[in-house]
């Protein structure tokens, strides 16, 4: 797809520009004064103040405009505690998700997009902010649970994805989901080393720097490059990860050199090309990345004979 | 720096948790104790290729002990939380954690896993992975943390691929390398402002070969921060110094990034967002440098639970000693309630970079995704459907990938005893070369039913039906079965069957199948 210029400089300002006028109508969150005090609460829901000592949430009067009583989550407490039942109480557990990111983005930031292209879709369509966070109960960042079978519960496709032919070690519980995808904030670049720093931090042998790189695996050299150019992290039809067999990988952006379809009958079409050119991530001894042991392992008689050196 | 040998550590590691677990718990106090302690016996039966069968890789047979999910809290707010899994047996994992939700937390992560590589599964690599962070708040808006971790990697692999042409035994490749990790930071934050710095450092320790190892070292500053005054607008930059060098050449890559931008929440469900990156990447040795840039704007609208919208642009450039690349990016994405049970969204994003100056190997290159799902909510359980379609397309050159895929899924939650749910995806996946193409079609389906407790039983089953077709002509299947009795209060028995199969039809040696069972006792705690 072509976009002419002119339309995409339009695009750009008309942007901005929207933006920048927009700005003016922002205004800080209101807060409202908590109906009933705490100590009303907990009368009846003893010991839940517990669960939220030693949190940001710890149970405190409202101050610097930010109202951490029961009643400030909990909305209708004096008409609950006037007349308690269950359905005249405000639970955000329960509430539908847009009261409720209405609600947490009173104090907090919602988490900026975790494709890092758009908007949030866990916020802005049909989860909410308790769809995986637990303010009583939770763990670490408050996060109900860190298992891959929570996140499966909503990414059906990527759960399947494990059961490819070749995955990461999801079932073994050696990796989860957060081993690899954490919510980026705004305090992470959205370009730049970030993708592939995350896949060197178990896969350090791959990482480099190499005398002879291989500018794929490079993403901050190579838009849209690194290791998830070759490799499908999930899972794939194929082994190693790898998003197409054997050979054809290569040849997505290599074409397959004259001399190997000539010489000595074409024998160098008949091989995979990482038999020879093994040291596919980088090498420091060759920069067509071949076997350092070649001469040794597969063709003795091609270097031994003086007729090629390994680094030809 | 010398380290403990793996096995000394797992058991220093071991007593340490069961130290701590006891001092804790004779220190009285407790207001909360959760988890199970669960022994049993597993017993396997595999046959064929023991290489072929990732999820079977890191299975061994014996006596395995396990503490699960055990969380112990004080009333003075000091929580002790742990899990040991299968710490008798060589694929075990461990994970701890002490400290308050406030004042201090120490987090120690052990793990391990097996890669096998040959037949008789005589050729396999062992990784092992350990962490351990700490973090202390001096003031509650200060927090200082860091850490140090490892990664070790020895055994032997199978170079590359199947026994090809001229392949003999002799194709492996031996692998012996540590990578210690450290890290060190501060973090302030302050009515939703955040500055922190950290330091971040890896050293790559090859055994076999000196000249592969190197040392990565990054420094970064971050800060975000609402505006005073205008809360909804809200402001990030950052900067990062990174390094890579090769000790024994001495060969130094580095790069400095710059990023920041702002978001801003508006009235009435618009939002806003804008981005940059600079990046440069240099090479000491040549000064050659690569610069990376990039600028990005984003607005959406929200009509709460009914539909969104979201458009963006995006400009890339990329500007080497040779050559440069300007790209631009469009993006789009909407969703839409017709009803309040039934969800309908979708997202559309391309990227389209141009070589402007130079020769690129790949040269122009064209990307798209599309995105279409549709879920309906019932109570009696959910139905969606999803399509995804990416391409890619590298005229130059004259290569191409299409991959799509539909996928399904339904939930039934009642109606029926227990819970059953089922999946279906189905991916097409062409892919044109320089020479020659590449086409799947893959199948996956699955299942799974989870009974209601009845007279103290309980059952769960869920099986996996895989088959990828056109160029390859793969088959694997997997069945897992568990039952409980609850024979006192707080006990129950545990029986576990598991079955796999794999076969690759265009390889007569690619075959393999399991049979696994478990039988263990579980207290709960």
């Amino acid at each position: 797809m072509r976009v002419p210029s002119r339309f995409t400089r339009l695009f750009a300002a008309g942007l901005v520009v929207g933006g920048m006028t927009t700005m003016v109508w922002a205004t800080r969150p209101e807060v409202t004064e908590p109906s009933v005090d705490d100590a009303t609460c907990l009368s009846c829901h003893e010991g839940l103040d517990t669960t939220l000592a030693g949190t940001a949430h710890a149970l405190r009067p409202a101050a610097r405009g930010v109202d951490l009583q029961c009643a400030g989550c909990h909305s209708g407490a004096a008409a609950h505690a006037a007349d308690p039942t269950s359905q005249n109480i405000g639970n955000p557990a329960m509430q539908d998700a847009g009261a409720v990111i209405t609600l947490c983005q009173t104090c907090h930031i919602a988490h900026p997009e975790p494709d890092n292209v758009g908007f949030d879709p866990h916020l802005s369509q049909t989860g909410s902010c308790v769809s995986c966070h637990q303010i009583h109960q939770g763990q670490q960042q408050l996060l109900a649970d860190d298992k891959a079978e929570w996140c499966g519960r909503c990414h059906v496709a990527v759960t399947a994805a494990f059961h490819r032919r070749s995955n990461h070690p999801l079932g073994d519980g050696a990796v989860t989901c957060l081993s690899c995808h954490s919510f980026t904030d705004d305090s992470e670049p959205q370009a730049g080393h970030g993708a592939s720093a995350n896949c060197y931090t178990c896969h350090p042998e791959q990482s480099g720097p190499y005398l002879y790189e291989h500018p794929v695996t490079l993403s901050y050299a190579v838009e849209g490059g690194a290791c998830t150019e070759c490799h499908l992290p999930h899972g794939s039809p194929n082994e190693r990860l790898l998003t197409q067999a054997a050979s054809t990988l290569c040849l997505q952006c290599h074409g397959v050199p004259p001399a190997h379809r000539t010489k000595h009958s074409g024998l160098g079409t008949k091989l995979a090309c990482v038999e020879c050119h093994s040291e596919i991530h980088g090498s420091n001894a060759n920069a067509k990345f071949l076997d350092p042991d070649l001469g040794v392992k597969l063709f003795p008689d091609c270097f031994q004979s003086g007729c090629h050196i390994v680094n030809d | 720096m010398r380290m403990l040998p793996v096995k000394s550590t797992w058991k220093v590691f071991a007593v340490l948790i069961a130290a701590l677990g006891v001092v804790f718990i004779r220190a009285g106090g407790a207001t909360a104790t959760d988890g199970s302690v669960k022994l049993g016996y597993t017993y396997t039966d595999e046959e064929g290729n023991l290489g072929v069968y990732q999820p079977t890789f890191n299975l061994y047979e014996g006596v395995a002990v396990s503490l699960e999910d055990f969380a112990h809290e004080f009333a003075n707010g000091l929580r002790v939380r742990g899990s040991l899994h299968n710490i008798t047996l060589n694929n075990r994992r461990a994970n701890a954690t002490v400290g308050t939700r406030n004042l201090f937390g120490v987090d120690l992560t052990g793990a391990q896993y097996r890669r096998t590589y040959s037949f008789a599964g005589d050729r396999s690599t062992r990784r092992d992975q350990w962490s351990g962070q700490g973090w202390v708040k001096p003031l509650p808006q200060v927090k200082l943390y860091g850490g140090y971790g490892l990664v070790s990697r020895k055994g032997t692999a199978v170079e590359w691929f199947e026994p090809g042409l001229f392949a003999s035994p002799q194709a492996v490749q031996s692998i012996d390398y540590d990578q210690h990790r450290y890290h060190a930071g501060v973090q302030a934050n302050h009515e939703g402002s955040m500055l922190q710095a950290e330091m971040r450092r890896s050293d790559y320790r090859d055994q076999r070969v000196a000249a592969n190892d190197r040392q990565t070292t990054r420094y970064r500053v971050v800060s975000v921060t609402p505006l005073p005054r205008y809360r909804s607008l809200v402001l990030n930059a950052g900067f990062q110094h990174f390094r890579n060098e090769i000790t024994d050449a001495g060969r130094k890559l580095s790069a400095n990034t710059v990023w920041g931008g702002a978001r801003l929440f508006l009235p009435a469900g618009f939002t806003a967002k804008y981005s940059f990156v600079f990046d440069r990447a240099t090479n000491a040795g040549d000064r050659a440098a690569t610069d990376d840039i990039t600028n990005a704007v984003y607005l959406g609208k929200t009509w709460t639970r009914r539909a969104g919208v979201a458009i963006g642009f995006q400009r890339r450039q990329h500007d080497d000693i040779a050559d440069e690349v300007q790209g631009n990016g469009y993006y789009a994405a909407g969703w839409v309630k017709p009803v309040a049970a039934w969800t309908v969204k979708g997202e559309f994003g391309a990227q389209q970079d141009e070589v402007k100056q130079g020769v690129t190997l790949t040269g122009d290159e064209d990307r798209s995704r599309i995105g279409l799902t549709s879920q309906y909510e019932h109570r009696l359980g959910s139905v969606r459907l999803r399509y995804e379609n990416r391409q890619r397309t590298n005229d130059d050159i004259g290569t191409a990938v299409d991959f799509q895929r539909v996928s399904g899924e339904i939930t039934v939650v009642e109606g029926i005893p227990g819970r059953l749910s089922g999946s279906y995806a189905v991916a097409f996946g062409d892919y044109e070369t320089t020479d020659q193409g590449f086409a799947f079609r893959d199948h996956i389906l699955g299942g799974a039913w989870e009974s209601p407790v009845f007279h103290k039983l309980q059952a769960e089953v869920d099986g996996t039906y895989y088959r990828s077709q056109r160029d390859l002509d793969v088959e694997s299947f997997s069945l897992r079965t568990v039952a409980r009795y609850w024979f006192r209060e707080g006990y129950h028995l545990e029986i576990g069957y598991r079955a796999h199969n794999f076969d690759d039809l265009l390889a007569r040696d690619r075959y393999y199948t399991a049979n696994i069972v478990n039988v263990s006792i579980v207290k709960k705690l």
